[in-house]
């Protein structure tokens, strides 16, 4: 055997390999995962929840249609309650705590761990990577037409406050709007993390109020985040 | 006795609630924050100002200029009660802009076209089928002889 030309093949393939080495990426399986995660100062001491569904507990009083205090205590009591009963003016709170409902029904229907790509601060420099149509849905062709990214769509798109490391305020399509990170697991199972936002919306000029809410998700660290789910 | 509140003492009241938590409690949360009183008085007046404004805007865009067959004050009542109803909620930007199917039919005075494009989300069915109602209900008017 030619000795020489042994040691220069052994070197080549050694190289190869360290290349192949370099440019191999880590698959979704070998990268660290992360637990989901549910908005403690959402779900707080007077909401309770136990590792289930069935097991989020509330103490929330309305005024009922006929003038009649209501008190629910869990999301099926909610539901019976119903959007028919409630009074208009608390209807936003009947609606919010129905998507807390909402949030935890899936939450605990997710994964525990998945793969993320979000960055760990829910911040303003995040929401304006949101899709362009990550803002509430009142109605009309309000959403109609609305692609790329909300900052490079809305112009006029402002920040207002943070509220909290959960909570950004903006002002954004003439709405006060507060974009409220719920919970942070992989709600769709196909092993990447999706974010949970709920979007509290208040008309400027005029008195209409509500609530609305997006599931997103980020595919690759790169990405720009996409829309999974709304409301 | 009532004694008339100061602006600063205004100011301060609408502060001390802006800090509560927002949004997610009901009235009633914010009762033991607030020290001062408006007079039931006091509430027509300030309501009736902004329906005046809300009428104004109204009158200024659905207009023959604009290109409706009617002026608003020459629209069904019902139809005129619907997009003032519609206006408080959503704020005029919003009603014009963002309402472009149902103000084409309103253009044409396709009040049932108009009354499927009517509809809000985030409010209670209720108060839907109330605006929808009045569309239908001048719909209905127009076709009698």
């Amino acid at each position: 055997m030619n000795f020489k030309h042994f040691t220069t093949s052994s070197i080549l393939a050694l190289c190869a390999l360290c290349l192949l080495a370099c440019q191999h990426k880590p698959t979704l399986n070998e990268q660290v995962k992360q637990m989901r995660w549910i908005n403690p100062d959402v779900f707080n001491a007077s909401k309770h929840t136990r590792g289930s569904l069935y097991s989020f507990e509330f103490d929330m009083t309305f005024s009922a249609v006929n003038g009649e205090n209501v008190t629910v205590t869990n999301c099926l009591e909610l539901a019976l309650f119903g959007e028919d009963r409630v009074s208009p003016p608390e209807y936003i709170y009947w609606q919010s705590i129905k998507i807390d409902c909402e949030v935890v029904e899936r939450y605990y229907l997710s994964s525990e761990n998945a793969v993320s790509y979000w960055p760990e601060s829910f911040d303003y420099e995040l929401i304006k990577q949101f899709p362009a149509t990550t803002l509430p849905y009142v109605g009309g062709q309000t959403l109609e037409g609305r692609t790329g990214t909300l900052s490079a769509y809305d112009a006029n798109l402002k920040f207002i406050e943070k509220k909290n490391d959960n909570q950004i305020h903006v002002d954004v399509d003439d709405m006060d709007v507060y974009y409220v990170q719920l919970a942070r697991a992989d709600f769709n199972r196909d092993g990447v993390q999706d974010i949970f936002v709920r979007m509290d919306w208040y008309v400027k000029d005029a008195f209409g109020k509500g609530t609305d809410w997006v599931v997103l998700t980020k595919l690759s660290p790169n990405s720009a985040p996409m829309m999974l789910w709304r409301k | 006795m009532l004694v008339l509140a100061s602006l600063a003492e205004k100011d301060a009241e609408y502060d001390t609630i802006k800090k509560q938590h927002y949004g997610r409690y009901l009235a009633s949360y914010c009762k033991p924050y607030t020290t001062l009183v408006m007079k039931d008085h006091d509430i027509v007046i300030q309501k009736e100002k902004l329906i005046a404004a809300f009428y104004r805007e109204l009158v200024g865009y659905y207009n023959t200029k604009n290109g409706f067959s009617t002026h608003f004050d020459a629209m069904p009542l019902e139809v005129q009660q619907a997009l003032l109803n519609m206006s408080f909620n959503l704020g005029f930007t919003r009603l014009k802009s963002q309402y472009i199917d149902m103000n084409a039919h309103i253009k044409k005075e396709k009040w049932a076209d108009a009354a499927l494009q009517s509809n809000r989300i985030g409010i209670q069915t209720q108060r839907n089928l109330y605006v929808k109602n009045l569309f239908l209900k001048a719909q209905a008017s127009a076709k009698k002889p």
